[in-house]
């Protein structure tokens, strides 16, 4: 043994190295080459849920239109646009019973059966259910039930007339339709990756942290889609997205980390870029249920001393992008002209100083992307400004939308954006004392507010109903609990060859993409 | 990376005879000379910091943002339009507040360990060198990684976790140099007379070993300046306001598609802090080491 | 040498077991209650109760450390908070791909750093040889964090040579080694400058031995000599510090797979500590120190081989 140590080592050497090529060699060629067309698309995480009572991340979003169904969905184009989806027919004629027929033959994915008014009353009453905790159980504060009158049809009773509720909720993310079998199969709730898809795609692997496949569903109702197979990349930042785009490896991505001007610059003739106005909002919540935000004074100095143009301007360049005013982005019902709030350092400070608050900590929360994280430092410097510190808290996107990862009532400062709908009742009606462990993050709770609020609902006439969610917004900004900052515009690019099926504020609806 | 052994020699040249030799050698070697010059006026740029940054590292200027390097800003501008020249200057306060007290702790609390274990009873010995390699067992951004959350992200985290990873490394090279001295034939005289260990320890051991762990310590400091980087680089380390490198080249990564300039900006103090305290600790290990001198 | 190995072995072991339950310890006496992490401070104390019961918390210390570690030694590393999968099939799904980063680097390491080193000693004090050696200084020094970025920078974004993130086309091994390039330098660059330094320096003893100068007075020929005798003798040791490598490459590795978002161990743990997942985290600290520890045993068994007063230093 002592005679070759060499030859020993070697040979061990060899045996080790020998077995991890071999490991490497096996694992490359487990799966085979795909065939057809891919779009890889990026996206800022991995989904945390699609189950629509339990969404939270911008994937599931995606995720939700495109693979699971709703009676009417929203249609790629400039205008915002209903179509009817897995409904063949809609009566909203009468305010409190909506008549649906659903499309006959229409088959879930994996063998789950074929999708009946059943599904649609289980998918809807459910939020209501206590037990099933869904986080969006106000979008369906005005359902009553729903009655099946068939296998294929139903009437959705509703307890008022809620006119901006076919748009806000059930033509939305709340609307999705879900497999009752699968669901009860799983404890109520849909598993991260359902089998049973309704959609020209379905799932066909996840690695998490790597990358989520979606397939062509050959049992889909509607046309073929022109990509075969869509692969979601989850990469945490925006940025390291644009490298990749640049060096090839993806073919369309939403970003906002760099301005539309310098990406078209960078990429010339590769890539085309979009730049698509949102529905969605970017506010500041200040949560007025929490100790160090209690004092409406602090509140009010917080909102004095942020400087949203410096904002603005750092996060969106030359986009022209204007200060918002609400939760009613420019051109729809109920849009507020102009923020009373006025940048005001001096006036500020004499309100913190006043309350006794100077050299306190707070915390500020935001999903920790390329700009938000700009717009915080922004935010903590302006405040220190003012005698607070500011305590920059970081989530990843899955963590920071997660209420039960974080407890509503423990926020303080939040800094983020919520995906708008062309109806502006679908934000508002959150901030509500109901939705104070929920999505109420701002504590927000006004007597004036709930009663506009309640009224609205009923009221048809756009005019009318546009007025009085200004007021409503007028008294969010007035508690001091919200400082409304942007409706971020949506900046897609994309290889020039591909031709893609956005949604009026950019999002995806992957079956709508083609090539040239 | 593997421990370096110490030479020792109870009985030699004593260290202090050493010394003007050793810097003879260290000037006359030009990668040393060029490594003491970068760490020179790295200390000097950081300890000046608040007089020599050209503008408030906190100061938000919009307008000038994305900056490339330029006679105005040496290192260019951020997202927000700070100096990032300033930002290094500070965060090279950081960077060497950091080095200089876990690795001088490190090094303390490694010596008495070594020490104990060495001189102590046998139990002792192999109770500390198994807690000394059981520590040595977690890779350190991995540790970092596991225990920093729970004591919260900032310096002090920092500086309790450099300090937990670098005294096995401490501890293992005093332990063996301190056995070493031990079994030379002059301590056993000295013992045959009948001094007690802890004066031998104190008069022949300590002199002996403690510059070639000086020696050692000062090598280390890159590895630690890295190690903070890469902490605050994750988020486990230093958080904003407060300044450090780690912290700009996240930032810069995160901008990477939007400018190069940021993330390659915010590398330039860490190249020149961990190359300027490589080269040198090589030439002072070359200089004062009698071993590997006399191999040349 | 048999006594030898299987002490080693068991000191390893030992080693590993106290690691993780130091680990377990730390974590659990740690100001931020992991409990607390989990649930948010405004948790019932009913929530709380039922959790520490669910996770056997509410057990005094040892009792959990000796479960913890009964668990582990049955495969059970507990469920995924997040996605409800066991850790167990997390990590050794993500391990490969670190250990894939960390073969192509050592790979690296060995395949340009020995030859380097060869050349340096045969060429001693040539300009090569000198530059060789402030090369090797400069990239042992230079963080692998730094050499990932700036790497990133000039080959993938500037220059377009080489893919900037992920691992690859699953079916296209070309791909993936073509992936795996960057990110290997990043991990392994280090390693090329201090294997290039040790082969030299091992290489000038070598040929100053006798029975090679015997050699050379024989006549034989100087490239036989070279790859027959000296190279071969050179070589032995950097194979120990390779392996020693492997536990330090996992540190690097962590930057590498989150800069080149490649999956893989390292990335697991930094997106489990950020989402305070921290049964996945449990698991990365035991299968990252499971392969330091062997690692270093590994090495510690192969020096041993080699050269017997190391074995006899340390019975």
């Amino acid at each position: 043994m002592k005679a070759n140590p060499v030859k020993l080592l070697q040979s061990a050497a060899r045996q080790v190295f020998g077995a991890l090529f071999a490991a490497f060699l096996a694992s490359a060629f487990v799966a085979a080459p795909a065939a057809g067309e891919t779009l890889r698309v990026y996206v800022p995480s991995d989904p945390a849920s699609i189950d629509p009572a339990f969404w939270g991340t911008s994937v599931d979003g995606y995720l939700m239109f495109n693979v699971l169904p709703r009676l009417a969905t929203p249609a790629p184009g400039n205008e915002w646009n209903l179509e009817l989806d897995v409904a063949e027919s809609v009566d909203l004629s009468d305010p409190t019973k909506i008549h649906f027929t659903l499309k006959k033959g229409l088959q879930w994915a994996n063998g789950y059966g074929e999708l009946t008014a059943e599904d649609v009353k289980y998918s809807y009453e459910r939020h209501l259910d206590e037990s099933v905790g869904s986080y969006i159980a106000s979008e369906f504060d005005a359902l009553d039930h729903v009655e099946v009158t068939g296998t294929h049809s139903g009437i959705i009773h509703l307890k008022y007339p809620a006119v901006p509720m076919w748009q806000s909720t059930l033509g939305w993310f709340g609307g999705t339709i879900i497999s009752k079998k699968e669901a009860l199969e799983n404890g109520g709730k849909l598993p991260v990756q359902p089998k049973a898809t309704m959609g020209a795609y379905t799932f066909a692997e996840f690695s998490p942290g790597e990358r989520m496949v979606l397939k062509a569903d050959p049992n889909w109702h509607g046309p073929k889609p022109y990509f075969d197979e869509i692969v979601l990349i989850p990469i945490a930042d925006a940025n390291a997205a644009e490298v990749a785009f640049a060096a090839g490896e993806l073919d369309f991505l939403t970003s906002t980390a760099t301005g539309p001007a310098q990406l078209r610059d960078q990429h010339g003739d590769n890539a085309k870029v979009d730049v698509l106005t949102s529905v969605d909002y970017t506010w500041l919540g200040l949560n007025a249920q929490h100790p160090s935000l209690a004092d409406k004074r602090v509140r009010k100095a917080i909102q004095m001393a942020v400087d949203v143009d410096t904002i603005l301007a750092a996060t969106f360049e030359d986009m022209g992008v204007e200060r918002a005013t609400g939760f009613a982005a420019p051109g729809m019902v109920g849009y507020r002209p102009a923020s009373k709030v006025k940048h005001d350092i001096g006036a500020a400070q004499a309100l913190i100083q006043e309350a006794g608050a100077e050299g306190n900590t707070i915390e500020l929360g935001y999903a920790n992307f390329g700009s938000r994280s700009t717009q915080a430092q922004i935010i903590q410097a302006n405040l220190a400004a003012i005698g607070l510190n500011v305590e920059l808290n970081a989530m990843d996107e899955a963590t920071f939308w997660d209420v039960t990862a974080v407890k509503t009532p423990d926020r303080q400062l939040t800094l983020k954006g919520w995906y708008g709908n062309p109806e502006a009742m679908y934000g508002l009606q959150y901030f509500t004392e109901a939705e104070f462990e929920g999505w109420n993050w701002e504590g927000f709770d006004d007597p004036r507010y709930t009663e506009l609020m309640n009224a609205a609902w009923e009221v048809a006439d756009d005019k009318k109903r546009g007025d009085m969610y200004i007021e409503m917004q007028d008294i969010m900004e007035d508690s001091g609990s919200f400082l409304f900052v942007d409706n971020a515009p949506a900046v897609v690019m994309y290889k020039s060859d591909i031709v893609p099926g956005l949604l009026p504020d950019g999002k995806p609806m992957f079956y709508a993409f083609k090539k040239k | 990376m593997s421990d370096p052994a110490i030479h020792t020699q109870a009985g030699g040249p004593s260290a202090k005879s050493l010394i003007p030799e050793g810097l003879r050698h260290l000037l006359a070697d030009p990668m040393g000379l060029f490594g003491l010059v970068l760490v020179l006026s790295l200390v000097f740029l950081s300890l000046f910091a608040n007089v020599l940054a050209p503008y408030d590292p906190a100061k938000i200027d919009v307008p000038s943002k994305f900056l490339p390097p330029s006679w105005d800003h040496l290192l260019g501008t951020d997202e927000l339009g700070r100096d990032m020249f300033s930002r290094a200057l500070y965060g090279g306060r950081v960077a060497l507040k950091v080095a200089l007290i876990s690795t001088l702790v490190a090094l303390a609390i490694g010596t008495i360990l070594g020490f104990l274990a060495a001189y102590g009873p046998k139990w002792l010995d192999n109770a500390i060198v198994l807690i000394l390699d059981t520590v040595r067992a977690y890779p350190t951004i991995i540790f970092a990684l596991a225990v920093g959350p729970m004591f919260g992200a900032g310096i002090w985290t920092v500086v309790g976790i450099l300090i937990a990873t670098s005294v096995p490394y401490y501890g293992r090279i005093v332990r063996t140099a301190a056995l070493t001295v031990m079994q030379s034939e002059y301590i056993d005289a000295e013992r045959a007379m009948g001094a007690s260990g802890l004066r031998i320890t104190c008069v022949h051991v300590l002199p002996n070993i403690i510059g070639p762990m000086l020696i050692i310590a000062s090598m280390d400091i890159p590895v630690i300046i890295t190690a903070e980087a890469g902490l605050s680089f994750l988020g486990v380390g230093i958080k904003p306001p407060e300044t450090s490198w780690g912290l700009m080249l996240d930032q810069g990564y995160r901008f990477i598609g939007r400018t190069p300039w940021m993330v390659i900006s915010a590398g330039i103090p860490v190249i020149i802090a961990t190359l300027g305290f490589t080269f040198l600790g090589e030439a002072l290990r070359d200089a004062f080491d009698p071993k590997i001198r006399r191999g040349r | 040498m048999l006594r030898f190995c299987a002490r080693r072995i068991a000191i390893g072991f030992v080693i590993v077991v106290l690691a993780i339950a130091t680990i377990y310890v730390l974590v659990q006496a740690a100001p931020g209650d992991p409990i607390a992490l989990m649930l948010g401070p405004r948790a019932t104390p009913e929530m709380i109760a039922a959790l520490e019961a669910r996770l056997g918390l509410d057990q005094p210390l040892p009792v959990q450390v000796l479960k913890f570690l009964i668990g582990v030694f049955q495969g059970d590393l507990g469920v995924d908070i997040k996605t409800k999968r066991l850790v167990v099939d997390e990590v050794l799904e993500q391990l490969p791909y670190t250990l894939y980063l960390i073969f192509a680097s050592l790979l690296l390491a060995a395949g340009l750093g020995i030859p380097l080193g060869c050349f340096s000693a045969l060429h001693r004090n040539s300009l090569v040889d000198r530059l060789v050696g402030i090369l090797s200084v400069s990239v042992i020094a230079v963080p692998p964090l730094i050499i990932a970025i700036y790497g990133m920078i000039l080959f993938a974004v500037h220059l377009r040579w080489l893919p900037a993130i992920g691992l690859g086309d699953r079916g296209d091994l070309l791909d993936q080694i073509h992936h795996l390039i960057l990110p290997a330098i990043a991990v392994g660059i280090g390693w090329v400058g201090y294997l290039a330094r040790l082969v030299r320096a091992a290489m000038l003893e070598v040929l100053n031995e006798d029975y090679i100068l015997n050699a050379r007075a024989f006549g034989l020929p100087e490239r036989w000599i070279i790859f027959r005798y000296a190279l071969r003798i050179a070589v032995a040791p950097t194979i120990t510090v390779l392996g020693i490598g492997v536990g330090y490459m996992l540190g690097s590795a962590v930057f590498a797979e989150i800069v080149f978002a490649r999956p893989g161990i390292g990335k697991m743990m930094y997106d489990a500590v950020s989402v305070r997942n921290y049964p996945v985290t449990m698991g990365v600290v035991l299968a990252s120190t499971i392969l330091l520890v062997a690692s270093t045993t590994l090495s510690d068994i192969i020096n041993a081989m080699i050269d017997p007063r190391i074995r006899e230093a340390q019975e």
